[in-house]
């Protein structure tokens, strides 16, 4: 994957490894954004929308778990 | 959809001048363990597919997939490493994630019937790359002081409510100068882009950060603008630093944000 985030702003960080690349970032693009083509399957609104109810979910806890410093399997 | 035991769908990548589909494409693994990417070519377009059983991708089984946030992740990071392994040799359009065709039959129709506008969207972002910068609020920007000069210490009731309004007074300040440096991020950015767009912030909870979300930006970069662009935005966080803006970029992505093609009119 070539996309990645560098924080431009305080002090420098590295940039992460390609996987630390924000799901969310890839996720707004992947489902909110790109060509739109009638499918024989595609997906709803609704079904985004449930995605991202998932995703917030994922997201709560996983900054609880790191909060009580908790190391998370890659 | 459900589909019988055995019957086979195909996913779709992404679109591209068939002139590119050639031989340097590199060879790429598709969203189901160790399928092929292969191409589907129509006239001048071209499009990149693999196969998947439909039993498992037809509508009732992907919504229930979509539910599991460990399968969403790895189909999004592998659909994106298609698209990204393809736009190293080419310009293309990247579909939205999961676009699925019973047949390759389908999928040849739609891009004859939609020829003109996906040439039209292929040419548009010729040559060009999708950035994200991201500025989130941080800190309070210059504090506001500590209201020493107010005197009048006789009247702690009138010298409280003064601090209070001096208070509510810089907190404005700064939110409306991080305004407007979000908007000049924003203008210099854009004049360094074919095309730009600024998305509504992530919601907090979305991007896990302590600090609020003031620019969602996406920038449509010719790839020799890339080397300006970067710098441009290492400039504006200097600068605005200071104004309580910390900004992140990120990419280069293919230009899913610029690829928007008129939906037809239902008839």
């Amino acid at each position: 994957m070539n996309a990645s985030a560098v924080t431009v702003g305080g002090s420098p960080r590295p940039a992460p490894a390609s996987d630390d690349l924000a799901l969310i970032d890839l996720l707004d693009r992947l489902l909110d954004g790109g060509v739109v083509l009638a499918g024989d399957i595609t997906l709803a609104v609704a079904d985004i929308d449930l995605v991202y109810v998932g995703l917030r979910a994922l997201i709560s806890s996983v900054g609880a778990a790191q909060a009580r410093g908790v190391r998370l399997p890659r | 959809m459900t589909g019988g035991r055995g019957e086979r769908a195909w996913w779709a990548y992404a679109v591209l001048w068939a002139a590119d589909a050639g031989a340097s494409l590199p060879r790429l693994e598709g969203v189901e363990p160790k399928s092929r990417v292969e191409v589907v070519r129509e006239g001048e377009l071209a499009a990149l597919v693999s196969q998947v059983p439909l039993d498992e991708y037809g509508d009732g089984p992907l919504r229930r997939r979509l539910e599991d946030i460990g399968w969403l992740e790895r189909t999004a990071r592998v659909h994106e490493s298609v698209i990204e392994g393809a736009l190293s040799v080419a310009s293309l359009l990247p579909l939205r994630l999961c676009t699925i065709y019973r047949g390759r039959e389908a999928l040849r129709e739609l891009m004859s019937g939609r020829r003109e506008a996906l040439t039209a969207a292929l040419a548009r972002i010729d040559g060009c790359q999708e950035w994200g910068v991201k500025g989130f609020a941080t800190g309070d920007g210059a504090p506001a002081s500590a209201g020493s000069d107010l005197g009048c210490s006789e009247r702690p009731g009138a010298r409280y409510l003064a601090l209070r309004r001096r208070e509510r007074e810089a907190a404005a300040q700064t939110r409306e100068s991080r305004a407007a440096g979000v908007r000049e991020i924003h203008d210099r950015l854009s004049a360094l882009s074919r095309a730009a767009v600024a998305n509504p912030p992530q919601r907090r909870e979305l991007h896990g950060r302590p600090q609020a979300m003031v620019l969602n930006g996406a920038y449509l970069v010719p790839r020799q603008g890339d080397a300006a662009f970067s710098r441009a935005v290492a400039e504006l966080a200097r600068e605005h630093r200071g104004a309580g803006i910390e900004l992140e970029l990120t990419g280069p992505w293919p230009p899913y944000n610029f690829v928007a093609v008129p939906q037809r009119v239902a008839a």
